[in-house]
């Protein structure tokens, strides 16, 4: 070290220790103009067990890595000409290290440069965190990808919104686009959805409870999306609600197959209620009106042996006339069930009356009520299939509850129309059913599956000893293909 | 004293047959029959009988509409409804189109003699229809 370079330090040898003393991770050096270091401190030398004397009276160059020999010689002579250099390297005595060299000019009190500085600073850890970060990040991008799971942070005061790649990639915009939350957001929501996305983000201004819901967006492209939204409120120490952090999960693919599974239960079902309808008019044309002529013709019969007749023939016309007849009420019955006439002249209200009057004849019921909220009919398709559940309810009421009293009801909720079956029967483990094929037994499968085949929601409250509520929720009208959620 | 008259009618054939066959054993005068509505009407105007033995669903046209209008034109011939369909609008329906009595095909034997009997009962005597004990409910 060189008195004159020592003497000349701005901030003096003290000043220069205390400043790396508390500085981690770092070794100073200060050479002069010969390259030779006259002050070397650090927090970094001292955990290392080095000691000032390591490096004081050695040029720079030789305390490095041999390899790094030329260049630092080079960049110590560039810091002397007043020019900073950055060396990235590793360690001379433990490669696995990883340093920063800074080299830059050391001036007097005049700006005049009398040395040089090397800041050495071992970021082994922090480049390590910064691999960790950066794989985290590229993780985090690639799950939400694969998921269609994008995130948000949504600043309430700046109304800002930040998103994750994958979040653009949802609605359409690049890489790291920043957003307000309205209008730049909200122009992106469905306009069919657009009134319950508002609502609910003015709720979220003062309500930071978590919420879900599904809502379509318009993609800068122009595709529908149908996101899942969940979102979280933070709030400040006052309690108010700064931000909220949220995910969107693109399910557009989940609902698309939904709606082409209920799409094609629908189809399914109109096929079957088709058959059913063909069978009924065939049984009803050709059978039921030949049976009954046979019936009349034996009536004749019994007619023209009259009192000429033997009474044991006479008796066994009889019986069999009365046969007959009970026969066609039963065919007629199998009819109804597949072609419910009453439900097609007299409406939903009137078939579900003949269905509890027909349960109550086949269970030991005491009774089965109907109630009904309906004014005028319902659309056809509606009609039939609350009809059909209604109808396998009451048949699993009959068959298996054991039940004293059943009720219908029927009632209009805004939009849908409610179909209710409960009995006070002997109930089930609804956990139980659903683990054993009994679940199609009691055609709880087929129940749900034509509910939501047409946009409805199906529901089955029960358990053991208390009874059972069947209830299936149906739309005014029937969703026609491509209709959203 | 002279045979109640009626006439019979239903698309069916087989059944046409059967019916025309029991009436006639059972002391009816079968004055004519008809395959659908239209001509139950032409028919009812031109026989005048005591009642019509009418099936519901026909072609041309259907039993109600033919009711209706032999009521209108022939005020003292009963119409009783022969039907394969059950159906409490129906039944309304042909209360209000002014049938006698609504029968479902296939019921119990002897009933439709008894039924027609007390529609000719009530032609003659002009007892109105809501009269009628037979009107099933």
């Amino acid at each position: 070290m060189t008195t004159e370079a020592a003497s000349r330090t701005p901030a003096g040898e003290a000043g220069f220790r205390l400043l790396a003393e508390h500085l981690p991770n770092l070794i100073l050096l200060a050479f002069d103009a010969e390259l030779l270091i006259w002050a070397a401190t650090g927090a970094a030398l001292r955990a290392r067990g080095w000691t000032p004397g390591h490096f004081v009276g050695r040029t720079v160059p030789e305390v490095g890595r041999p390899a790094d020999a030329a260049i630092t010689d080079a960049y110590c002579r560039a810091a002397l000409r007043g020019e900073c250099r950055r060396l990235a390297t590793s360690g001379k005595t433990d490669p696995s290290r990883l340093w920063t060299h800074n080299y830059v000019p050391l001036p007097d009190e005049r700006g005049a440069v009398i040395g040089g500085m090397v800041i050495a600073r071992d970021v082994t850890d922090e480049r390590r965190a910064e691999r960790q970060l950066l794989a985290s990040r590229r993780q985090l991008a690639e799950a939400q990808r694969i998921a269609q799971i994008g995130s948000w942070e949504w600043d309430l005061a700046s109304d800002e919104l930040t998103i994750s790649d994958e979040m653009g990639r949802i609605i359409g915009l690049p890489p790291g686009s920043r957003l307000q939350m309205r209008p730049g957001v909200v122009q992106f929501v469905h306009p069919a959805d657009v009134e319950r996305v508002t609502a609910q983000l003015e709720r979220a201004h003062t309500d930071p409870t978590p919420f879900a819901f599904e809502h379509r967006i318009v993609g800068t492209d122009g595709t529908v999306r149908t996101v899942l939204v969940r979102g979280e409120g933070v709030v400040d120490e006052a309690g108010r609600v700064v931000r909220f952090i949220g995910t969107d999960q693109d399910i557009t693919a989940r609902r698309n197959a939904d709606a082409e599974r209920r799409r094609l239960l629908g189809r399914v079902y109109e096929a079957q209620e088709g058959q059913d309808r063909r069978l009924a008019a065939d049984l009803h044309d050709g059978h039921v009106q030949s049976l009954a002529a046979i019936g009349f013709k034996l009536e004749q019969a019994r007619l023209r042996l009259g009192a000429s007749g033997s009474p044991e023939v006479d008796d066994l016309l009889w019986q069999v006339t009365k046969d007959l007849s009970t026969e066609v009420t039963s065919l007629r019955r199998t009819i109804g069930r597949l072609r419910p006439l009453v439900l097609v002249e007299d409406g939903l209200e009137a078939a579900l009356r003949e269905e509890a009057k027909s349960a109550c004849n086949r269970a030991a019921l005491v009774a089965c009520d109907v109630t009904s909220e309906l004014d005028g009919r319902l659309d056809p398709v509606v009609e039939t299939a609350l009809f059909r559940v209604a109808q396998q309810a009451l048949a699993n009421v009959v068959d298996h509850a054991e039940a004293t009293r059943a009720l219908v009801e029927i009632e209009c909720a805004g939009d849908g129309v409610v179909l209710r079956v409960s009995d006070d029967g002997r109930g089930f483990d609804p956990d139980h059913v659903q683990v054993l094929a009994d679940i199609a037994h009691f055609g709880l499968i087929a129940m749900r599956e034509r509910v939501e085949a047409l946009g409805g929601r199906f529901r089955v409250t029960t358990a053991p000893g208390q009874g059972t509520v069947v209830e299936a929720k149906l739309p005014l009208t029937v969703p026609t293909e491509g209709s959203g959620p | 004293m002279s045979l109640p008259r009626v006439l019979v009618v239903d698309d069916h054939h087989m059944l046409r047959e059967a019916l025309v066959e029991l009436l006639d054993q059972a002391g009816f005068d079968v004055a004519g029959e008809a395959a659908d509505g239209a001509d139950a009407v032409a028919l009812a105007k031109q026989l005048a009988p005591d009642v019509v033995l009418m099936d519901l669903r026909m072609p041309v046209m259907g039993g109600l509409d033919a009711t209706r209008l032999i009521r209108d034109a022939c005020p003292a011939t009963q119409v009783v409804l022969l039907t394969a369909f059950e159906s409490p609008a129906l039944q309304r329906q042909a209360e209000e189109a002014g049938c006698f009595a609504y029968l479902v095909k296939g019921g119990p034997p002897g009933i439709l003699r008894t039924v027609l009997h007390q529609a000719v009962a009530a032609g003659q005597e002009l007892l109105p229809p809501a009269d009628s004990p037979a009107l099933e409910a």
